[in-house]
C-alpha cells in the first residue's frame, strides 16, 4: 500500500470511526464499490451515524472521498445536517425542576390501576 | 480532553502524551498542568516512528527507539466548526481550511442569506475565544440594527472592536464558492 496517502498509515486498518467502530479498508471498499459522496459512503458502513455525528471521521472521509474521486476536498459536500445532539452531563437532569407527582387514584398507589 | 477537564473536572491520568503541532497542543498542555497532570512528552512525529502501547488501555508512547510511561495519548490537531445549525436553516456553506473547514457563508455583518439569522464564533469557524467574542458582538449589533434596534455607526464601531483578527476572519469568507449539500428534511 502506498505510504503516506490520507486513512493510511503504519498500523493499518485504522479506525476512523471511532463511534460506529469503522476501519480504514471499510470505507476503502465502500470507495471501490462506487461510493462517490460522503453520504455513500455512511449509507454503505453507518460511518458518522454514531454519538458525534461525523465530528471526528468525517475530515477524513472527505479527504478520502476527494482522493477517490479526483476533486478537491474543497468540493466534497458534508454529511446531510442533522440537529446537533450533545451528551449532557447528569448534573444538568439532576438540575431540572422537579416534575408535579402525577396524579394519584386516591390510595395513594400510582399503579395499582395497572394490575 | 479539554471536555473532560474543563468541564467535567475530571482529569483521566497523571501523566500525559500530547501529539499535535501549534497552538492546540499547547493551549491543551496548558489545561493538563492546570488540572495537576504532568506533560511528559509532546511534539509530532510521523506515524511509523509514534506508536501507542498497551493492551487494554494505554500504557505508553513508543517514540523512535524510546518509550516512555504515560496514562493518557491526547492528539490536538486543529478545530473544526460547527455549522450544523446554520445549515439546518438552509445556509449555503463554503470549505476554508483557516477556518476549520466547511463554514456557513455570511457576509461582511456576518449575515447569512437566510433572512434574520446571523452566525458567529463556532459556528461560523474555528477559531480563538477572542475571535468568537469579536463575532458574537459584532453578530448582536448587527441583527439590531437590522431590527431598528442600532445604528450603522454602531455596527462600525462592532466591527473595528474586533480589531485586525475580525476583519481577516471576514476576510477569509470573501470570495468562496458554496458546495453543494443535501438539504435537512
Amino acid at each position: 500500500m502506498r505510504r503516506g496517502a490520507v486513512g493510511e498509515t503504519a498500523a493499518e486498518p485504522t479506525m476512523i470511526c471511532r463511534c460506529e467502530e469503522i476501519l480504514s479498508d471499510e470505507i476503502a471498499a465502500a470507495l471501490l464499490a462506487g461510493a462517490r459522496t460522503v453520504n455513500d459512503v455512511k449509507w454503505r458502513t453507518r460511518a458518522g451515524m454514531g454519538l458525534c455525528q461525523g465530528v471526528y471521521c468525517v475530515p477524513v472521509i472527505a479527504a478520502m472521498v476527494a482522493q477517490a474521486t479526483g476533486t478537491s476536498l474543497a468540493e466534497v459536500a458534508p454529511l446531510t445536517a442533522r440537529p446537533p445532539v450533545r451528551p449532557i452531563a447528569l448534573e444538568a437532569l439532576a438540575d431540572l425542576a422537579e416534575p408535579e407527582a402525577p396524579a394519584t387514584d386516591g390510595t395513594g398507589d400510582y399503579h395499582s390501576q395497572d394490575r | 480532553l479539554q471536555i473532560l477537564l474543563n468541564q467535567h473536572r475530571l482529569r483521566p491520568g497523571g501523566r500525559f502524551a500530547i501529539v499535535g503541532p501549534g497552538d492546540d497542543a499547547d493551549e491543551l498542555a496548558i489545561d493538563v498542568l492546570l488540572a495537576g497532570g504532568e506533560v511528559v512528552w509532546s511534539g509530532i512525529a510521523p506515524a511509523p516512528f509514534l506508536e501507542a502501547i498497551g493492551r487494554d488501555g494505554v500504557r505508553g508512547l513508543r517514540i523512535g527507539q524510546d518509550r516512555i510511561d504515560v496514562d493518557v495519548i491526547a492528539i490536538a490537531v486543529g478545530r473544526q466548526a460547527d455549522p450544523a445549525l446554520a445549515t439546518m436553516a438552509g445556509t449555503p456553506l463554503a470549505f476554508a481550511a483557516e477556518l476549520g473547514g466547511l463554514v456557513p457563508l455570511v457576509d461582511e455583518r456576518l449575515q447569512s442569506p437566510v433572512p434574520g439569522l446571523f452566525v458567529a464564533g463556532d459556528a461560523a469557524g474555528a477559531g480563538t475565544v477572542a475571535a468568537a467574542i469579536a463575532e458574537g458582538r459584532l453578530a448582536g449589533v448587527a441583527a439590531a440594527a437590522a431590527v431598528g434596534l442600532a445604528t450603522e455607526e454602531d455596527v462600525t464601531a462592532a466591527r473595528l472592536a474586533g480589531g485586525e483578527s475580525l476583519a481577516r476572519r471576514i476576510g477569509l469568507r470573501a470570495g468562496l464558492s458554496p458546495v453543494a449539500v443535501q438539504p435537512y428534511e
